[in-house]
């Protein structure tokens, strides 16, 4: 017997628990020129918004230690440019695609979700409300509860589809805004997004991104984002999709154990393009090796041997 | 090493649109100048399709010997430095499969690369980009490097020598700093020199120089690179002039593949509307009149 990585999240079958993070897959096309796109589980596409937005003077991005720093402030062509040109394409590669919405009010936000809601090809939208690079909207939405439920339940009152709201990593108790979202009709959980940062360069005495902040991530915020999806894991009984700095399929490994049901590559994408593949081929192998048949075998476990009093014993981990 | 499909993550492939990834054999490493570097990488696929202003995309740290052999696993990389490092093509030998990069070693990045041993393998995607077209209308070609910037033009200098006069105007701070003119001559292009402390050739800035060219009627399709200020006077003076200028933009990329936008340089589009480019995908060259240089 063979390890089955398939996996179903919202009622949407993945042939595989990995997606393409938003924001760092643009639409996909530059990507369907490197690899067969058609191996993903999911793609879920650069955050879109209802008009076309220029995104944050450069510099955009900043090299950490095991990360980056980005300011690209949701530059992109506006929801009708996107349905027109780019599903088209994303509809034609056979896996399912993920639309990130984001917007500056509530309002926005709902129509940004109507007009996907009739467009064909859709699998679900991620609800933004965790984007550090905007002035209006974005984070602010994602961290008072107020403002989170309000745009919640407006795009729930605006579609059918399912919805995952992206929770921001910049607050202090993120299992109580997870329920926030749940309560407010949002099928699904994604996090993290970035960890608000920024760099600043010593010789010429100045911040390194031309908007000062920008958003952290890669391998440096793994384990932040590991305690968070094991928080938001067990404040909410909807599926988790877990992020931040997975690199390999043993990192993936790590969220799905925390709780999470499906994982998104990100930063790592930007230096291997196929690097949600090594994901998927890295799950198999340790499913393999370790006589796991089905992904949901995983999902929590590490917290069912918490739960169950096996501590936390000395582990194995090289060092 | 081979160009071909393949799945297995260390074996060279060509992507759909032209460029290869895949590992760059080193075959030479020297110092053309302290602190510069200057490598020589054997990869058919990315040294076949190389054009003059395409750039290559180099994670870092070389993966080792044993990362060449055709059936050792995908390599460990490290995670710190975490991404990719953009190198202009400095020379492409077509029939040996070889090209070259040359860097001026400034951070992590290029002081991890700097340390490569020949032999070495390297993680390669190129070329990138859209290099330099073979300019039309003039039979001249004015090259201009303010100091590591004459990376891409050595392989504009061969590559138009065939069809154009190539004049090279090369920068740099001190005459330490003036690199390439052994190449540049070799291409046979004709060559002057400009130092801002004066030690070598003209003294003053590059621009000055070309000011002064200009006023000894020098004409031509002006290509060049350096840092943004020298690209700013260089786009105000051909301007005046009525030349046309090309630009081979530096900037620091992340996927280098067009989707991340982390790369943008803000550009003037023919209606007056601004707007973001993608420097790694619709450049690196670029019309010098359609920069923006007040969002840079």
């Amino acid at each position: 017997m063979e390890p089955d990585t398939s996996v179903t999240i919202c009622g949407i079958r993945m042939k595989n628990p990995v997606m393409a993070a938003s924001g760092t897959f643009g639409y996909g096309r530059e990507y369907g020129e490197v690899f067969d796109l058609s191996k993903m589980g999911a793609i879920v596409v650069k955050g879109t918004t209802l008009k076309p937005r220029m995104g944050n003077p450069p510099p955009r991005l900043a090299e950490t230690p095991c990360g980056l720093l980005n300011s690209v402030g949701l530059e992109n062509p506006g929801i009708d440019v996107f349905i027109e040109r780019e599903l088209p394409y994303l509809r034609g590669l056979g896996v399912p695609v993920i639309v990130n919405v984001a917007g500056e009010t509530p309002e926005e936000y709902a129509e940004v979700s109507k007009r996907l809601d009739k467009a064909p090809g859709v699998a679900a939208l991620e609800v933004n409300v965790s984007c550090p690079n905007v002035k209006k909207g974005g984070m602010a939405f994602g961290t008072d509860p107020e403002a989170l439920k309000e745009v919640i339940s407006s795009v729930r009152r605006s579609t059918s589809l399912p919805l995952i709201t992206k929770l921001s990593p910049n607050v202090s108790d993120i299992g109580f805004l997870a329920r926030v979202a749940t309560n407010a009709g949002s099928d699904a959980i994604s996090l993290i997004n970035t960890l608000l940062g920024m760099a600043i360069d010593v010789n010429t005495m100045k911040p390194v991104l031309g908007a000062v902040f920008g958003g952290l991530s890669g391998p440096a915020v793994k384990p932040v984002a590991l305690r968070m999806v094991w928080e938001v894991s067990s404040a909410v009984r909807v599926p988790v999709i877990g992020m931040g700095g997975i690199t390999s399929g043993t990192d993936a490994v790590e969220f799905l154990l925390a709780g999470a049901s499906a994982v998104a590559v990100g930063s790592a994408t930007l230096v291997r393009p196929d690097a949600c593949l090594e994901v998927v081929r890295g799950i198999w192998e340790f499913m393999k090796e370790k006589g796991v048949m089905t992904v949901g075998e995983l999902v929590g476990a590490a917290k069912r041997k918490v739960d169950s009093g096996a501590g936390c014993p000395r582990g194995t981990r090289d060092f | 090493m081979h160009a071909k499909t393949c799945r297995k993550g260390n074996i060279n492939r060509v992507m759909r649109d032209e460029a290869a990834i895949g590992l760059g054999i080193v075959k030479a490493r020297e110092e053309p100048a302290p602190g510069y570097v200057r490598l020589r990488l054997a990869f058919r696929a990315v040294a076949e399709r190389a054009r003059p202003g395409q750039f290559v995309h180099v994670y870092p740290v070389p993966l080792g010997l044993s990362a060449a052999s055709r059936d050792a696993p995908v390599p460990q990389r490290r995670l710190d430095p975490f991404l990719r490092r953009p190198f202009s093509i400095h020379d492409a030998d077509r029939s040996r499969g070889e090209f070259a990069i040359l860097f001026k070693i400034i951070g992590k990045g290029t002081r991890e690369l700097a340390e490569v041993r020949v032999g070495d393998a390297l993680d390669v995607i190129g070329p990138l980009g859209n290099g330099f077209s073979a300019p039309v209308g003039y039979d001249r070609i004015i090259l201009m490097g303010g100091g590591i910037g004459v990376a891409p033009l050595v392989l504009a200098a061969k590559d138009f020598a065939g069809s154009h006069r190539v004049v090279t105007l090369v920068g740099g701070r001190t005459a330490h700093d003036v690199l390439c003119v052994d190449d540049f001559e070799a291409a046979g292009a004709q060559v002057h020199v400009a130092t801002e402390d004066g030690s070598l050739g003209f003294a003053g800035q590059v621009t000055d120089l070309f000011e002064s060219l200009l006023s000894q009627g020098l004409r031509g399709v002006i290509l060049a690179c350096g840092p943004m200020p020298m690209m700013q006077k260089v786009a105000d003076i051909s301007q005046v002039a009525g030349l046309p200028a090309f630009f081979s933009l530096e900037d620091r990329f992340g996927c280098g593949l067009g989707a991340c936008l982390g790369c943008a340089v803000r550009v003037v589009e023919p209606d007056g509307s601004r707007r973001y480019m993608r420097v790694c995908k619709e450049g690196p060259v670029v019309e010098a009149q359609k920069v923006d240089f007040d969002g840079t």
